[in-house]
C-alpha cells in the first residue's frame, strides 16, 4: 500500500486553529490537566 | 412508569434511531460505510468519541460509586488527557499516512500479517464480550426497577441499535451519537439541578457539602503510595494513561470514530475536545452520586437498592428476619438523620469540638447501617446463593424512579439507553469493520467489488449484534459493572498497546519478535489475574512493558529484523 503524496503533504502541513503548532495545543491541554489536579487537591483539603 | 414517561422514552430513542438510519441510507462503498467519506468535523468526532466511551454503565455505576465511596474514582481518568495527546501526536498521523480502515491494518504495514491478525483477534475477543455487557447493563437494572421483562428489554434495545448500525454504518453511528450525547448532557444537567434543589430543601447547599466532606465523600485526590489502594493519583496517571492510550489509540471502536475526520486537524481537535472535557464530566457524574448520598441522609433510602433481592427473601420463611432488619435499619437511619443535622449546625457555627463529636457519631451510625445491610445481603444469599447482592449500580435509578417528577423519569431512562446504544453501535461497527477488513477481505476474498464488501460488512455487523444480544441474555452480573468492563479491557489492552508502541518507538524490532513477545505477555497477564490481587489498571502497564522489553530481547536473539515500512512520524 503506497503512501499517497497528497496525504503526506496534508499531514506535514497540518496546523491547529489559533496556534502555530500542535505543541502549543498539547501544552495548553496538559496545563489544564495540571490545573484540575491542583483544583481537586484544594477541594479535597477544604472539605476533609 | 407513567404514560408521559413512556412517550418521552420511546419517542427519544426511536426518533434518534430512525433519523440516523434515514439520513445515512444508500451507502455503496467501504469508504462511505466505514469512514463516512472523511466528511466529519471536530465537533461530531468529539461527541462521537465521548459517546462511545460513556456507556450506560458510566451513568449507572459512576453515580453509585460517588454515593458509596465518594469522588476518588475521578483519579482513574487523570491519565486520559495525556493519552489523547500521545494518540493525537503519534497514532493519528500514522493511520492517515497509510489510509487504513482499521488500526490493525497498520500492524501489517509495520510488521507482518500474523501480528495484524493477532491484534485483530485480541480486539474481537475482548470487544465481542464487552458489547454483550454494554447491552446487558442498562437492561438488567432498568427492567428490575420498572418491572419490564429482562430478555425483551435486551432484545428490543439490542435490535434497535443493530438496525441503524447495519443500515448506515459509521456515518449513522456518528450522527446518532451526536444527538444521543445531547440528550445525555441535558438529562444529567436536569437531574443534577433537581437533586441539588431537593437537598437544599433540607439544609443549605454549603452546609450539605460540609457534611459530605466530613463523611469522607469529597476526597478527590489521594497521594498515597500504597499499591493496594484502588484509586490514587499514581495509579490514575500511570495505569489510567496506559488504559486510555490503548483504548483510544488501538481499539477500533474509537479509532473508527476519529478516522472519519475531514482532515488530520479535525480528528485531532475531536480528541482534544475530549482531553479537556472528559475529566470534568466524570467529576460531575460522581458529584451527582454524592448529592444523591446527601439526599438520602434526610430521606430514608431502601435498605437494599436491589428491590428484587428483598422481595426474594419476603417470599420465603425468612421474611420475618428481613422485616426485623429493615426495622433496625430505619431506626439507625432516623438517629443518623438527627446527627447529620447536628453536624450541619456545628459546621455552620464552626465549633470544632462539636463538629468532631457529631462526625464521629455519624460515621459510627453509618458503619452500623452498613453492618445491617451486610446482614441483609447475607440473608439474600442464604435464600438464593446465585443472586448478586452488590447494589451500588441501582442507587441512581432507584432515586430517579422514586423521587423524580413525571416526564423527567422517562428522560433519564432515555439517557441511560442512549448511552448504552451509542457505545454498542460503535462496538458493533468496529467489530464489523475489523472482521470485514482484517479477516474477510484480507484472508478469504481479497478481490471483489465494493458493493460486495458493503453487503458482507452489513452481514457481519448484524452477526456481531446477534452475538452481543445472545451474550447479554445469558450474562451474569459481575461485581460492579463499570469495573467488569475495565477489568476485561485491562486484560488485553496492555498487550495490544505494547504491539503498537513497539511499532512506533522500537524500529529495529520485527514481526516475529513482537508476535512471540505479545503471546508471552498475554499469558503472563492472564496468569497474574488468576493468581494475584494486583489492581487491574496495572495489567495495562505490565502487558505493555513486557511486549516492549521481550520484543527487544527476542529481536536480539533472532537472526535479523524484518524489513521495516516507512515509520509513523509526527505530523
Amino acid at each position: 500500500m503506497p503512501i499517497d503524496p497528497d496525504k503526506e503533504r496534508q499531514i506535514i502541513q497540518d496546523r491547529p486553529p489559533f496556534f502555530r503548532s500542535w505543541t502549543g495545543v498539547y501544552a495548553l491541554v496538559l496545563g489544564f490537566l495540571g490545573f484540575l489536579v491542583i483544583l481537586f487537591h484544594l477541594f479535597t483539603r477544604h472539605y476533609r | 412508569m407513567s404514560l408521559l414517561d413512556i412517550v418521552v422514552l420511546c419517542g427519544t430513542l426511536l426518533a434518534i434511531a430512525v433519523y440516523g438510519a434515514w439520513k445515512t441510507r444508500g451507502l455503496r462503498d467501504l469508504e462511505g460505510y466505514f469512514r463516512g467519506d472523511h466528511t466529519m468535523k471536530w465537533g461530531t468526532i468529539g461527541l462521537s468519541v465521548m459517546a462511545t466511551q460513556a456507556s450506560a454503565i458510566t451513568f449507572l455505576s459512576t453515580p453509585g460509586l460517588g454515593y458509596e465511596k465518594g469522588m476518588a474514582f475521578v483519579q482513574n481518568y487523570l491519565g486520559l488527557p495525556i493519552a489523547l495527546v500521545i494518540v493525537s501526536a503519534l497514532f493519528i498521523p500514522a493511520y492517515y499516512r497509510f489510509g487504513v480502515y482499521t488500526a490493525y491494518e497498520f500492524l501489517e504495514r509495520r510488521f507482518d500479517l500474523k501480528t495484524r491478525q493477532l491484534g485483530a483477534f485480541l480486539f474481537l475477543v475482548q470487544r465481542g464480550l464487552a458489547a454483550g455487557i454494554t447491552i446487558y447493563a442498562p437492561a438488567i437494572i432498568i427492567s428490575s426497577l420498572v418491572g419490564w421483562n429482562l430478555d425483551l428489554t435486551i432484545l428490543l434495545t439490542g435490535l434497535l441499535v443493530v438496525v441503524y448500525t447495519v443500515s448506515g454504518g459509521t456515518p449513522a453511528v456518528s450522527l446518532t451519537q451526536k444527538h444521543q450525547m445531547g440528550v445525555i448532557l441535558v438529562g444529567m444537567l436536569v437531574a443534577f439541578g433537581l437533586i441539588a434543589f431537593y437537598v437544599s430543601q433540607q439544609i443549605p447547599l454549603s452546609q450539605a457539602l460540609g457534611v459530605a466532606g466530613k463523611m469522607g465523600r469529597l476526597e478527590a485526590i489521594s497521594f498515597s503510595m500504597d499499591y493496594s489502594e484502588r484509586y490514587t493519583i499514581w495509579s490514575g496517571l500511570l495505569g489510567g494513561l496506559f488504559l486510555s492510550l490503548s483504548y483510544f489509540g488501538t481499539d477500533q471502536s474509537q479509532v473508527g470514530r476519529y478516522l472519519t475526520g475531514k482532515s488530520v486537524t479535525e480528528s485531532r481537535l475531536g480528541l482534544m475536545f475530549n482531553a479537556v472535557l472528559k475529566v470534568p464530566m466524570q467529576f460531575f457524574i460522581l458529584f451527582t452520586g454524592v448529592m444523591v448520598c446527601l439526599f438520602y441522609q434526610f430521606v430514608e433510602p431502601p435498605m437494599l437498592f436491589k428491590r428484587s433481592a428483598v422481595q426474594a427473601v419476603y417470599a420465603t420463611p425468612h421474611a420475618a428476619e428481613m422485616k426485623e432488619l429493615e426495622a433496625r435499619y430505619s431506626s439507625v437511619f432516623r438517629e443518623k438523620r438527627d446527627w447529620v443535622r447536628t453536624l450541619a449546625a456545628a459546621l455552620e457555627r464552626r465549633e470544632e469540638s462539636a463538629i468532631a463529636a457529631a462526625q464521629a457519631v455519624v460515621k459510627s451510625l453509618e458503619k452500623r447501617g452498613e453492618e445491617i445491610r451486610s446482614e441483609a445481603k447475607r440473608l439474600v444469599q442464604q435464600v438464593d446463593p446465585k443472586m448478586e447482592v452488590k447494589d451500588s449500580d441501582y442507587v441512581f435509578l432507584t432515586f430517579v424512579v422514586q423521587h423524580m417528577p413525571r416526564g423527567v423519569i422517562g428522560l433519564l431512562i432515555a439517557v441511560i439507553f442512549c448511552a448504552g446504544m451509542s457505545s454498542t453501535s460503535s462496538e458493533l461497527n468496529a467489530l464489523g469493520s475489523t472482521t470485514t477488513v482484517d479477516i474477510y477481505r484480507r484472508l478469504i476474498r481479497p478481490k471483489d467489488t465494493e458493493r460486495h464488501y458493503v453487503i458482507v460488512s452489513k452481514a457481519l455487523t448484524a452477526f456481531w449484534g446477534l452475538v452481543a444480544i445472545a451474550f447479554a441474555m445469558t450474562a451474569y452480573l459481575v461485581e460492579n459493572l463499570i469495573e467488569a468492563v475495565n477489568i476485561l479491557g485491562s486484560l488485553f489492552y496492555g498487550t495490544i498497546l505494547g504491539i503498537f508502541l513497539t511499532a512506533f518507538l522500537l524500529k529495529r524490532v520485527g514481526g516475529t519478535a513482537v508476535f512471540v513477545a505479545a503471546l508471552l505477555a498475554e499469558g503472563t497477564v492472564i496468569g497474574l489475574y488468576f493468581t494475584t490481587d494486583i489492581g487491574y489498571l496495572w495489567y495495562n502497564l505490565i502487558g505493555c512493558g513486557m511486549v516492549l522489553g521481550l520484543g527487544v530481547v527476542l529481536q536480539a536473539l533472532l537472526p535479523r529484523a524484518a524489513p521495516i515500512a516507512p515509520a509513523a512520524g509526527r505530523g
